[in-house]
């Protein structure tokens, strides 16, 4: 009888985690193996080369430049659409009595970038930019404001791509953050009334703050995470250039890996990204542990 | 200083907190119809109404969550009707106990102080050790908390969260939150609903205590007449959005303004009889007006004046509930002792009712008829 049982139990639990271990821990092992190794795609045999690849990531300017440029983009991008998306979510919630259409309205314009495809919009905002053809630069021009080179000066191509970056995660925090306003009972409002809090400061800080503390670190973990893996708007509007001005962690390990074959390298770099996730994700749970669930 | 504990309950009575031909609409519907109450000084009353019937909205109009449509909130006879909640000091204990979820039993508790007392930068976590004012009245706000918690026995459960503590001690944080700050007037949303019974009890017991012992007024929304009953000094009986009638409980029990108090009060419902031969009987009125009787007061008599057939008979232990039917096909019930043996159903009987538990209803309006005695 209870063999049957656990037959049946390992049935139902057996595929699942048959794929998990070949398509996920298999290729993780197989990644961590390669990181010492100096295998390219391809090669006839490898090199054991110890943590060399390691000590390239993290001493070249090179490597140095990708993991620096994404902490920039990281360090805009959260804090930026995590804000943005909780003023937007406020500002639509306290609009959704008196003007029901517009703020519907306003939902699906705001939710748009999310559901489009990143590659596609893209290729629009490419356009958007042009230096010359392209609509902002024009209006730029119409308002006698410089024109500069959105996506091709040095120094500015990051923060453009982080405010692609931006606009694009807007929409989903703003999701999240209604969600999570919806969720609050209004009593607690009308207690935070009851007992003085009258302003719309301190009604925010008494209860609408406190209470979206689940949904803040749930948009933060979702956000970081996307933020740390920037890819698609680099791949397909700067390639990481102008001269690695805008070369990220993800972008770089597809260039290393897949461009320049060379797997022991994208290895390495994919161990330190993972690594640093893993840290990250385990630093907010701590956090939520502590913090965010009132027990 | 002013002691939390002992208001001045001495002063002329006028009343506290008045409704002046109050009405509100949602859209269409008009929920509370052009009421008028006044609660006194000291005074305990319960607004007692059934689900739907306005009482909540009553509740909130007086607290100032609510605008009324018409007519006027007084505050010791000064217009308020457009001031917030805080600026009417008016303490409310919600049904849902409404705690802060994120705050300490002691943060909660002391949260209409800090708000008042405090401005918005002396709130901030260590505002107290760099201002020697912010800290002496910190200092005075965690004496004020300390001193309601203790009252409430709370005291150790100062530094825990809502989350941790039980059902009742829960709404004991509501009510210290609610006491904390010397309110004017004390307003409670059912605050026995999420309570068993044994719990219920209990805390009955407990709010009439805190209630004698603070002096306040206090204006308790319920739809359970047990708690109506036993707490309050008058209730309110509110039928759909109107003050039906405002009355001390044996008023409310014994001389029920109208048919729909009569039937809402008692444990079990008023036997109406319609106008007619057998209301007759009972009484001479009984041929223009119904006629009303408690099921308690109908009591099994071989000479009574009512005939009746027995349906049904229900032993509930101490008491036997009885189904009638009488000839005229009214269907009645009554109450007797379970210690009666019974005959067995489809038996006629007769019942008689003493001529001082009787009550008349106009049999159009609905309204009582006095019952010359």
């Amino acid at each position: 009888m209870r063999l049957r049982e656990s037959f049946g139990t390992l049935l139902l639990t057996g595929p699942a985690a048959l794929a998990l271990v070949l398509f996920i821990f298999l290729p993780v092992a197989v990644v961590f193996v390669l990181s010492f190794t100096d295998y390219e795609i391809g090669a006839a045999g490898m090199r054991w080369v110890g943590i060399d690849n390691f000590a390239e990531l993290f001493g070249s300017r090179l490597g140095r430049n990708a993991i620096l440029n994404t902490l920039t983009y990281v360090a805009i991008v959260i804090p930026a659409s995590v804000g943005l998306g909780l003023l937007v979510a406020l500002g639509l919630s306290a609009l959704a009595r008196s003007l029901p259409r517009v703020v519907a309205i306003l939902k699906a314009v705001y939710f748009l970038p999310v559901a489009a495809t990143l590659v596609a919009m893209a290729v629009s905002w490419q356009m958007l930019l042009h230096p010359s053809l392209g609509l902002v630069n024009a209006w730029a021009g119409a308002l006698d404001l410089p024109a500069p080179l959105w996506l091709s000066d040095r120094d500015l191509v990051l923060y453009t791509l982080a405010a692609i970056g931006i606009w694009q995660t807007v929409g989903y925090n703003m999701v999240l953050f209604l969600a999570g306003l919806a969720a609050i009972p209004p009593t607690l409002y009308d207690a935070a009334e009851v007992d003085g809090a009258t302003g719309g400061w301190s009604r925010f800080w008494l209860v609408t703050w406190p209470m979206l503390g689940p949904t803040t670190l749930f948009v933060l973990v979702v956000t970081a995470a996307n933020a740390f893996r920037v890819f698609e708007t680099v791949a397909t509007l700067t390639k990481g250039g102008p001269a690695f001005a805008s070369d990220t962690i993800v972008y770089a390990l597809y260039r290393e890996g897949f461009v320049y074959f060379k797997a022991g390298y994208a290895s390495a770099i994919t161990v330190v990204f993972f690594m640093a996730l893993l840290l990250l994700t385990m630093l907010q749970v701590w956090v939520v542990e502590r913090r965010v669930h009132y027990r | 200083m002013t002691d939390i504990l002992h208001s001045d309950r001495s002063r002329p009575t006028a009343p506290v907190l008045s409704l002046d031909q109050v009405s509100k609409r949602f859209g269409d519907t008009e929920v509370v119809r052009d009421i008028s109450l006044d609660l006194h000084a000291g005074e305990f009353v319960a607004l007692l109404g059934a689900s739907g019937s306005g009482k909540s909205t009553t509740l909130r109009m007086l607290a100032g969550l609510e605008r009324p449509s018409a007519g006027r909130v007084l505050l010791r006879g000064e217009d308020v009707t457009d001031a917030r909640p805080a600026a009417r000091n008016i303490a409310l204990m919600f049904q849902s106990y409404a705690l802060y979820p994120h705050l300490t039993v002691r943060q909660n508790i002391s949260t209409p102080l800090r708000q008042s007392r405090l401005g918005a930068f002396e709130r901030l976590p260590f505002a107290a050790m760099l201002a020697a004012g912010t800290r002496s009245k910190s200092a005075e706000i965690e004496r004020k908390t300390r001193e309601v918690a203790d009252m409430l026995r709370l005291g150790d459960l100062l530094d825990r969260k809502p989350g941790q503590l039980s059902g009742g001690q829960q709404q004991r944080v509501a009510l210290a939150r609610a006491l904390v700050r010397d309110p004017s007037a004390f307003l409670l949303d059912e605050p026995l609903s999420n309570l068993d019974t044994t719990l219920r009890h209990s805390t009955r017991e407990e709010i009439r205590d805190l209630h004698r012992r603070t002096g306040h007024a206090f204006l308790l929304v319920t739809h359970d007449q047990a708690d109506a009953l036993s707490m309050a000094d008058r209730i309110a009986v509110m039928i759909d959005g109107r003050i039906a009638q405002c009355a001390p409980a044996t008023d409310i029990y014994h001389r029920p303004a109208s048919r729909e108090v009569a039937r809402f009060i008692g444990a079990h419902r008023m036997n109406i009889l319609a106008p007619g031969t057998e209301a007759a009987a009972l009484h001479p009125r009984g041929a223009r007006d119904a006629i009303g009787i408690r099921p308690e007061a109908l009591a099994a008599d071989p000479s009574g004046a009512l005939a009746a057939t027995l349906i049904s008979a229900a032993f509930h232990g101490e008491e036997t509930l009885l189904q009638l039917r009488t000839a005229a096909g009214a269907e009645l019930i009554a109450v007797t002792d379970g210690a009666v043996p019974l005959p067995p159903p489809g038996t006629s009987m007769r019942f008689a009712a003493p001529a001082a538990r009787l009550h008349a209803f106009d049999a159009g309006t609905g309204l009582r008829v006095e019952l010359g005695s």
